[in-house]
């Protein structure tokens, strides 16, 4: 399966951090149980990730009685996890939700990556994003230096 | 006075003749002893007082002769001391006249020959001064040359030396004026810097920001910063 919906639904860095979290607890509590059930998996889960998770077993049609493969499916997901790319967005001031809102609309369509806001005064205004290692400087702080 | 040598050769004769006058006594009183000898056979009283008698008489002979010959030895001794002394007087004015004579000649011959070498010394002395004199006004025109010469030479290196430290201290100078001038970009820049963090967060209002923000947003979008 290539697109889960637990998945495609992540915005924020937060959000991946919690799911992998809620899936490695969800696998530990498989191995100890004897029986998988539905209560099972919404007791681990928050509740919009236990409704995209079961609609993703759905959809893959794991069987919940068979244990291995029900934690293959979850090994599954969390292999994804890793895999997705996280962006940092620095800015001056925080940025107001409607704002957010704008910059997530922005950015949908752009391949599955998730974000992270963080604060920084010192670059004055603007902003400066930080992805795989690298830093694209849209900052105040580098047009004055230009500048200078 | 004789003199001891000749003392010694006067009583050298002196004994020579008394040996000779005792050796006669001895030889005679042998003889006349054999003679005794043929009488005291015949009467030995008589001859015993007789030969003591000849005895005394050759005794006395011979102290005489002897006291005789010593006289005569002491009057030559004074003779001959007298002609000795006398020669000696001689032989000493000669010997001195001729030494006077001698020194006298030497002395001539001495002044002569120091006269002989003071002139050629002199002329000689007289040709070497006259050579220092010409070698002497070579040598001042060869060290007023070479004077000249290192003057020129000196100058020449002066003005050498002169450039070089000249562009030495411009090079110096330039590196100097490079380095205050990164120090003084520097500070203006970090001034800059602490102008606009203290100017900026008042002048951008927080729609500016917000503005910024997407515009910076959209540019990275636009440069596929998110692909």
């Amino acid at each position: 399966m290539e697109n889960f919906n637990c998945i495609k639904n992540l915005l924020t860095v937060s959000d991946l951090d919690q799911l992998r979290s809620e899936l490695g607890l969800l696998k530990d509590n498989v191995f100890t149980s004897k029986e998988i059930d539905r209560d099972t998996i919404v007791s681990g889960l928050t509740e919009d990730n236990a409704n995209l998770f079961l609609a993703d077993l759905k959809v893959g049609n794991i069987d919940l009685k068979s244990k291995d493969k029900f934690i293959s499916f979850i090994n599954e997901i969390l292999d994804k996890l890793e895999k997705v790319t996280k962006v940092s967005l620095i800015f001056a001031i925080r940025p107001t939700l409607s704002n957010i809102n704008k910059i997530q609309e922005m950015l949908q369509g752009e391949g599955k990556q998730v974000y992270e806001y963080k604060i920084d005064p010192d670059i004055y205004g603007g902003v400066v994003i930080m992805k795989d290692g690298l830093s694209y400087d849209y900052s105040i702080k580098s047009k004055v230096e230009e500048l200078i | 006075m004789p003199n001891i040598s000749a003392q010694i050769l006067y009583l050298n004769i002196a004994l020579f003749l008394f040996n000779f006058a005792f050796i006669q006594i001895i030889v005679r009183k042998l003889l006349e002893n054999s003679k005794l000898k043929q009488q005291l056979n015949k009467n030995p009283e008589q001859e015993i007082i007789k030969a003591n008698e000849k005895a005394q008489e050759i005794i006395e002979e011979a102290i005489e002769s002897a006291s005789k010959i010593i006289g005569k030895t002491s009057e030559k001794v004074g003779q001959t001391d007298t002609k000795i002394n006398s020669k000696l007087t001689q032989l000493s004015q000669t010997q001195f006249s001729r030494l006077e004579k001698s020194t006298e000649k030497f002395q001539n011959e001495s002044d002569k020959l120091f006269k002989d070498l003071s002139d050629k010394f002199a002329i000689q002395l007289v040709g070497i001064i006259s050579g220092l004199k010409e070698k002497e006004t070579e040598t001042v025109k060869l060290i007023t040359d070479n004077i000249e010469k290192q003057i020129l030479d000196t100058n020449e290196q002066m003005v050498v030396m002169v450039k070089e430290d000249f562009e030495k201290a411009q090079e110096s100078i330039n590196k100097y004026r490079q380095v205050k001038e990164q120090e003084v970009d520097l500070i203006a820049s970090e001034l800059v810097k602490t102008i606009v963090k203290k100017v900026l967060p008042n002048v951008l209002s927080k729609e500016m920001h917000q503005e910024l923000i997407l515009e910076g947003i959209q540019k990275a979008k636009t440069d596929n910063v998110f692909l």
